[in-house]
């Protein structure tokens, strides 16, 4: 009962811990950000286990854990509001071929990263861009201005 | 859709859909079998449990509480009270049998010497009553049978009570 109910509280703790630390961390992890990630589970193992090595026990986390990922799975699918809790919504950093500065202040990130991101979808300029996203999984994306600008190669094809 | 003034702003997004839920064969049987685990373990299935018994050998009464199930390298107590409900002073013995204790590892029985596996009291007096308690940590999983065989001297009265211990992998 108490492994359950320890599984399910540090879930909903982490869940909401990657929600409140952002999209764009998520993407791409500096070395600080690994580190982070590699001590979160020797900081929660012991809180979840409590010294219960056992077989049992651990077979018991795993089973509350899938279960969490599995309605947790069902209900971003199946409401959009639960979708946009869980994993936000994307944000508009570029618009109409003008960066939204305030946008990039909030997602921390540069404008040098929008650019060489756009520069890797093959676009060169900003005015080129009709939208440009970061992703709910933190990626940078970009809707071109022109239709001919969509007829681009991807990255590894460029000369 | 996060804006950088706000919401929507005629943003291309997907058009609103119902969505329907379908589970693949395998996840239709695995999901329930996992989420059974997970009900089991919140009603206390997996967690330690305990039985305790009384028995009579004569005007001794005899409890006996020990852990009927327990997680391997979890550590438990058993407990055997004996109380005088006679008018006569008497001496009592305990001894366990079987392979029960063997499946424990830091077994200490107290009071006793170590390594013990019987305790001896001598002239328990009428209303009084001596208590046994055996330290126990689960080290090898399985079903463990074992019988706790009280005497009581004089008469010779026996008193056998059967406990067994499932221990968990």
């Amino acid at each position: 009962m108490e492994t359950v109910l320890r599984v399910a509280f540090v879930y909903l703790f982490l869940m909401l811990g990657f929600r409140v630390l952002g999209k764009r961390e998520l993407a791409r992890l500096s070395p600080f950000e690994l580190v982070t990630l590699m001590i979160i589970p020797e900081i929660v193992s012991q809180a979840l286990t409590r010294g219960d090595g056992s077989l049992t026990n651990a077979l018991i986390g795993v089973a509350t854990l899938f279960c969490l990922v599995f309605l947790t799975s069902i209900a971003t699918f199946r409401w959009p509001k639960a979708r946009e809790l869980v994993e936000g919504s994307p944000t508009v950093v570029v618009k109409h071929g003008k960066v939204l500065p305030d946008a990039l202040a909030r997602e921390r990130i540069t404008e040098d990263e929008v650019f060489s991101e756009m520069h890797h979808a093959g676009l060169e300029r900003v005015e080129q861009v009709e939208w440009g996203y970061v992703e709910t999984t933190g990626d940078l994306t970009f809707v071109p201005a022109r239709p001919e600008d969509k007829q681009i190669k991807p990255r590894e094809e460029l000369p | 859709m996060g804006d950088g003034g706000g919401k929507g702003g005629g943003t291309p997004h997907p058009a609103e859909a119902r969505h329907r839920f379908h589970l693949p064969a395998l996840q239709s049987i695995g999901m329930p079998i996992l989420g059974l685990v997970t009900l089991l373990a919140v009603l206390g299935v997996f967690d330690p449990a305990h039985e305790s018994r009384l028995v009579w050998a004569g005007d001794l009464a005899v409890v006996v509480r020990w852990p009927t199930r327990l997680r391997e390298t979890q550590a438990e107590v058993a407990e055997i009270e004996l109380r005088n409900e006679g008018t006569a002073p008497f001496s009592a013995s305990v001894a366990f049998e079987g392979a029960w204790l063997d499946a424990f590892r830091d077994v200490h029985v107290d009071p006793g010497a170590e390594e013990a596996r019987s305790v001896a009291f001598a002239d328990i007096g009428p209303g009084e009553s001596r208590r046994v308690r055996v330290q126990l940590r689960a080290e090898r999983s399985g079903w463990h049978r074992g019988t706790v065989h009280v005497l009581r001297t004089p008469g010779d009265r026996v008193a056998a009570v059967p406990v067994g211990t499932w221990v968990l992998p």
